[in-house]
């Protein structure tokens, strides 16, 4: 005769079951990881390493598909407003159904003959030019700007000895480098130059756009400009010879002298708030200097791949479209 | 008279005849030596357009929403708006049997207005229409049950409630139990107090207590301009202490993460954003004042409540997504027969279909697109 396992009995306080409406909302909200669940349960099943390299892609392409849950807000300040960013799965949803979709619709519903001409064929150019122009479109956008822009990136960080992306292959944005770029201590100025920015901080230190006294200030004092150069060549110095203590020293000072110009310019009645916010920007702090390096050294990638996105998305589809219309032209009227 | 004007005046004008694009040179005539720390005319304005650019790329490539709307603009409106307005502007040659040209579209000259009008409608309205719809629904549904409650994701919905439930005392007052359970969640939640120096734990704790109080003050869901600054500060504040903490604690560890902090939602502590950890609290908060309200007038006990609570908001935020995703649809799908009201397609004006010999349906029409040549355009043909 069995016993009872006593252990094994509830003893929670009673919480009525969520309702099948509840379970339900549950569920189209976690779609996106119980397919990650399902892919990762079929995945260790998985043996040969080939069907595992096929399956990865799968994998995340279903998990996007199935993201429907709206988390992402940002707060817009004109208008003010906290737009919804829609997740990648409702975006994919209501680019294909409802540009895409609805457009060919409306080019087949317009492709029909007028009147009821006996004869006469459905004319399939406007829906044609529909999927050719919207289904590459919308693809590329979604699944290949990332990818094109990663690797121009990684191709420009590899040759240029920098660090511009994280190990999973992310570009880090303008904000990441001025927060993890600022060279405010000696432990950090250490940390990028072993890490992998060495030939990014020795460039950067050497060039006077970064690292160097504007003409503006060169010129109104002569006396600073002094002052500044002999610290700026100090500074340069100690970070050939990775004294990070000693560098990190001149960058306080050169610091300390830029803001004692600034505080009192600000003084200066002559000089609007407008044309003082315009002479800090030219004079940014010199601890950033390494930050402002790297944000410009990406932005001739996200300019090539915008250039690219253009030509890709936008005016290739629409003269790929103009050509092959003028080309059946000619061939259904005998000129080809 | 103040030391920089007295300087200024002293300014030396630098000599007209140098170079000015070699630094040496003009370090040199401005008394600096060759070793000049002054970056030449050509390096400025360099930088300048450096700086003018990261000012187009920085919110383009940070905000998804000004990205898409940068791609909307110069790669969808504009080359298609162009293209719509060009197509068939320029006759093709005129076919062998001239007959097969309608009378409609041998009178049709210049710009092709009707098509150009069609896109723009199309354009300028589906690529906003994308946030557009999403962002009212979720305005409105902030305002309804739960208030920023229903921005959390919902794992993190899921498992902070539970970590909260656990964590709130089922004795005494609910009000004021519901309010013990938010002290104790907020250490909680912020994991590297665990290791961190105790000058970061004494500032956490006034911290705790202002965030608390600021968050008592609005209503729920509340847009007032003084409070969302003072919110902002508040955040601001815990940035700059965590940015401190990992630059002199973590420099290596953290790399490229100096604005991350160890945190835990009721799962496995990880690092995360500050400016994450922060939204999701302020948000949570929502939650414990909706149930706080709930208190008043229902008599079930706290940890029912809160699941009910916790239903209730998961269910409002399914049926604003579904509605979201809905409603767009349905917009978009009537926005092509808004935009696109002519019975026939503009952009073909100058070339009917003329001996067309294709079959019939949509598998010929498949057909008739697979059968579509790749050829090599005649450039110059399509340049005149």
């Amino acid at each position: 005769m069995s016993t009872i396992d006593t252990t094994a009995i509830n003893l929670k306080p009673a919480v009525s079951p969520p309702s099948w409406v509840t379970r339900a909302s549950k569920q189209y909200l976690t779609f996106d990881s119980t397919v990650d669940k399902y892919f990762s349960n079929k995945e260790k099943s998985i043996k040969s390493p080939v069907l595992k390299k096929i399956l990865k892609p799968i994998k995340s392409l279903a998990v996007m598909l199935t993201s429907y849950d709206f988390n992402h807000f940002i707060n817009s300040k004109t208008p003010r407003a906290r737009i919804a960013e829609p997740p990648l799965g409702a975006l994919m949803l209501m680019m294909y159904i409802g540009l895409l979709g609805a457009r060919a619709a409306r080019g087949w519903q317009r492709g029909k003959p007028p009147g009821s001409a006996q004869g006469q064929k459905r004319d399939y150019r406007e829906m044609l030019d529909v999927l050719r122009r919207d289904m590459w479109g919308i693809t590329f956008y979604i699944f290949g700007f990332g990818v094109v822009n990663r690797l121009l990136v990684n191709r420009a960080q590899k040759r240029k000895k920098l660090i511009l992306q994280n190990k999973e292959g992310k570009t880090y944005t303008f904000t990441q480098h001025d927060l993890n770029a600022r060279l405010s201590s000696a432990q950090v100025l250490q940390a990028h130059y072993d890490k992998g920015n060495k030939q990014a901080l020795l460039k950067a230190a050497n060039n006077n756009s970064y690292m160097g006294v504007p003409q503006f200030i060169a010129r109104r004092y002569p006396e600073l400009r002094k002052q500044l150069a002999d610290s700026v060549n100090v500074f340069r110095s100690a970070l050939r010879n990775a004294d990070f203590a000693l560098a990190t020293e001149q960058l306080e000072k050169l610091d300390t002298m830029r803001d004692s110009v600034v505080k009192q310019m600000s003084k200066n009645s002559t000089l609007t708030a407008k044309k003082l916010g315009r002479l800090t920007k030219q004079w940014p702090e010199y601890k950033d200097f390494l930050a402002r390096y790297l944000q410009h050294k990406r932005i001739p990638m996200d300019v090539t791949s915008f250039g690219l996105l253009f030509v890709l998305i936008g005016y290739g589809p629409i003269w790929l479209n103009r050509v092959l219309t003028e080309h059946q032209y000619r061939k259904n009227n005998g000129m080809v | 008279m103040s030391v920089i004007q007295s300087l200024a005046k002293s300014a030396p004008t630098p000599p007209s005849s140098i170079p000015r694009h070699s630094p040496g040179a003009y370090g040199a005539a401005m008394g600096l030596g060759r070793a000049s720390v002054v970056p030449s005319l050509a390096n400025a304005a360099q930088l300048d357009l450096m700086r003018g650019l990261s000012s187009v790329f920085r919110p383009a490539a940070e905000i998804f929403i000004a990205s898409i709307m940068v791609i909307d603009v110069f790669a969808l409106w504009l080359p298609r708006v162009l293209g719509a307005l060009f197509r068939g502007a320029d006759k093709p040659k005129a076919p062998k049997d001239a007959s097969t040209l309608t009378k409609a579209t041998t009178y049709l000259k210049g710009l092709n207005w009707n098509n150009a009008w069609e896109e723009t409608w199309r354009e300028v309205c589906s690529g906003p229409a994308l946030f557009f719809w999403p962002t009212i629904l979720f305005s409105m549904a902030r305002k309804g049950f739960g208030g920023r409650a229903v921005e959390l994701k919902q794992p993190v919905l899921e498992s902070l409630t539970e970590r909260y439930s656990e964590l709130t005392p089922s004795k005494g007052s609910k009000a004021k139990a519901l309010d013990a359970g938010w002290h104790k969640l907020l250490p909680k939640v912020f994991t590297e107090l665990e290791t961190a120096p105790k000058e970061f734990k004494t500032f956490m704790d006034g911290w705790f207590k202002k965030f608390s109080q600021l968050l008592s003050e609005q209503p729920i869901g509340s847009k007032n301009k003084e409070y969302v600054r003072k919110l902002e500060q508040h955040e601001k504040a815990l940035m700059d202490k965590v940015l401190d903490l990992n630059r002199t604690h973590n420099p290596k560890k953290r790399f490229y993460k100096y604005d991350h902090i160890l945190a835990s939602f009721g799962d496995k502590p990880s690092l995360k954003p500050v400016s994450e950890v922060f939204n999701t609290l302020v948000n949570f908060r929502d939650l414990v004042r909706t149930a706080k309200r709930k208190t008043a007038h229902e008599s079930a006990a706290l940890k029912p409540l809160l699941k009910g609570v916790y239903h209730r908001i998961l269910r409002a935020k399914a049926l604003y997504s579904v509605l979201s995703v809905g409603i767009t649809l349905a917009f978009l799908s009537r926005l092509v027969f808004w935009a696109q009201k002519n019975n026939n397609y503009p952009a073909n004006r100058h070339v009917p279909l003329g001996g067309q010999k294709s079959a019939s349906g949509v598998a010929g029409g498949f057909k008739q697109w697979a059968k579509a040549p790749l050829i090599i355009p005649n450039f110059k043909e399509w340049a005149r």
